[in-house]
């Protein structure tokens, strides 16, 4: 049952795969662009790791595309059925979750094993300027672990009812109201910020998102 | 196990509009059981229950002598069961949908579905989302028989589609159904649909269920009688009174459970009955939702 299950979401799955496939792989080629022929010392090196670094943020938006694309499309189609084939095959509930489940975190390892190639491409084909180093192996990690959490996230949600639907997006709108009063009676009290700073600071799911995505640091 | 499908007073509401009340279904094993009842009589409701895919209030069901929900998968790898609406992936082409539908069951039959593919004349290359309905209809049936299930739950599985392909799928079900001794429970509201391939039947209205009995009597039992010189009041009779109207000149009875001999009864309340009216299968079903409805009104 799980090849089965795989296979249902690898073609459901692969034309956004692919891109992102694509966008991991060249987007440590595009990070080594120019550094190739600078030496320490040089000015330019460090406008070329700002570059770099510039670059790498593209990466945490593409593990959120990511995550969120392989956590919607899991249940797109079961949705659209009303899960009434799913309901209607022989295999307990909890187990069908947990297959579609893995067929996706299996299928967000392809993205970041691009990425991790381009990323030995990009280290091997430059000599660094001394002090410069380069680390995919720990951007590999976080690129799985990043697109690992959105991908949970995502999936959890839309696996839910309708009705849990609802209750996220009444969360937000009550947060938004919230915030709006606080600033009609003339607070300064941040409802947004305090939330969104929780998400993406630690223990916040999102904060592996932020921060720095370099392959090349010193 | 006598009775592939059974339930015992069997409750479930969905809002406040509708609700299954008490509802004790029979469905022996080996039959071919008809689920009579016009639209938003709760059939898809019932069926749902049946599939574990709704909680019911109360009351107990069993499938193939297995209780659900609890042994959900036991009773659902031995059951074919097709929706009233399309629930297949779109985006499978049919073959795929074969292959996907056989990985999830045992006892999938793949010479057998490669012969219904034939006989059904269904593209193998072409996704599902361009198959037209009848297409689908007949998609839908080659997965279902091609399990080669003890039972067979069909929710109004040719509705919709023309009569070419209706009677494709009635073909497809019967040869089925001759090859083994499945059960088959198969809902609708055509009511000339279901005559000549039922053998039970169980009519559904407003969620309760209004009658269960067999075909042949469901078929020949039903007339419609003009009764002169009617008593005004009856004690035990030989038929079961549906319904009593006054003309004029006479009345008209609707009685189920009806013999010829059965006219000695009103002779001997001084009664006679000037006509004997057959009804028909569909208009014996409209007889009964009428008589259902008039304690209500």
């Amino acid at each position: 049952m799980f090849p089965m299950l795989f296979r249902l979401m690898w073609m459901r799955t692969r034309t956004g795969l692919a891109i992102v496939v694509i966008a991991g792989f060249m987007v440590p080629l595009f990070m080594l662009a120019g550094g190739g022929g600078l030496r320490s010392g040089d000015a330019p090196v460090d406008a070329w790791l700002r570059q770099a670094e510039l670059m790498g943020q593209l990466l945490p938006v593409a593990t959120v595309f990511l995550g969120v694309y392989l956590g919607i499309m899991a249940w797109a189609d079961d949705h659209l059925g009303g899960h009434v084939y799913a309901l209607s095959l022989p295999v307990r509930r909890e187990l069908f979750a947990l297959y579609r489940f893995g067929s996706g975190a299996i299928l967000l390892v392809i993205p970041a094993v691009a990425l991790l190639a381009g990323s030995l491409i990009a280290t091997a084909a430059v000599s660094l300027p001394g002090g410069v180093h380069a680390y995919p192996l720990a951007l590999f990690g976080r690129f799985v672990l990043a697109s690992f959490t959105c991908y949970a996230i995502f999936f959890a949600i839309s696996i839910g009812t309708r009705r849990a639907v609802y209750f996220t997006f009444a969360a937000i709108g009550a947060l938004l109201l919230g915030q709006l009063l606080f600033l009609l009676a003339g607070s300064s009290v941040n409802l947004v910020a305090i939330v969104l700073n929780g998400l993406t600071t630690w223990p916040g799911p999102f904060e592996v998102l932020t921060g720095r995505w370099a392959l090349f640091d010193v | 196990m006598s009775n592939a499908i059974e339930t015992f007073e069997l409750c479930y509401r969905a809002g406040k509009d509708f609700e299954l009340r008490d509802l004790s279904l029979k469905v022996r094993a080996g039959s071919i059981y008809g689920f009579l009842g016009p639209n938003g009589a709760g059939k898809s409701t019932t069926i749902k229950l049946l599939m574990g895919m709704l909680r019911p209030l109360s009351g107990q069901i069993s499938v193939l002598g297995k209780k659900v929900p609890l042994d959900m998968t036991h009773i659902l790898s031995d059951t074919g069961y097709v929706p009233e609406r399309p629930h297949l992936y779109p985006f499978l082409t049919v073959g795929q949908a074969i292959r996907c539908h056989a990985a999830f069951f045992g006892t999938f039959d793949v010479s057998y579905a490669r012969e219904l593919l034939e006989t059904f004349n269904l593209p193998e290359l072409r996704k599902l989302s361009r198959l037209s309905k009848g297409e689908m209809g007949k998609l839908h049936m080659l997965l279902v028989l091609a399990q080669r299930p003890s039972l067979l739950i069909l929710d109004e599985p040719t509705d919709g589609l023309d009569p070419v392909v209706r009677r494709d799928v009635f073909s497809a079900l019967l040869d089925f159904c001759s090859q083994g001794a499945a059960t088959v429970f198969i809902s609708s509201h055509l009511v000339h649909e279901l005559e000549r391939i039922c053998d039970w039947v169980g009519v559904l209205d407003r969620g309760r269920l209004v009658a269960e009995l067999p075909m042949h009597s469901f078929k020949n039992g039903i007339k419609r009688l003009r009764v002169e010189s009617a008593p005004s009041l009856i004690g035990d009779t030989p038929f079961v009174l549906l319904l009593r109207e006054q003309t004029p000149y006479d009345e008209i009875w609707v009685v189920r459970g009806w013999q010829p001999p059965m006219t000695q009864w009103f002779e001997g309340t001084g009664a006679r009955v000037k006509e004997i009216v057959d009804l028909d299968l569909e208009e014996g079903f409209v007889e009964l939702l009428r008589c259902a409805r008039v304690p209500a009104a």
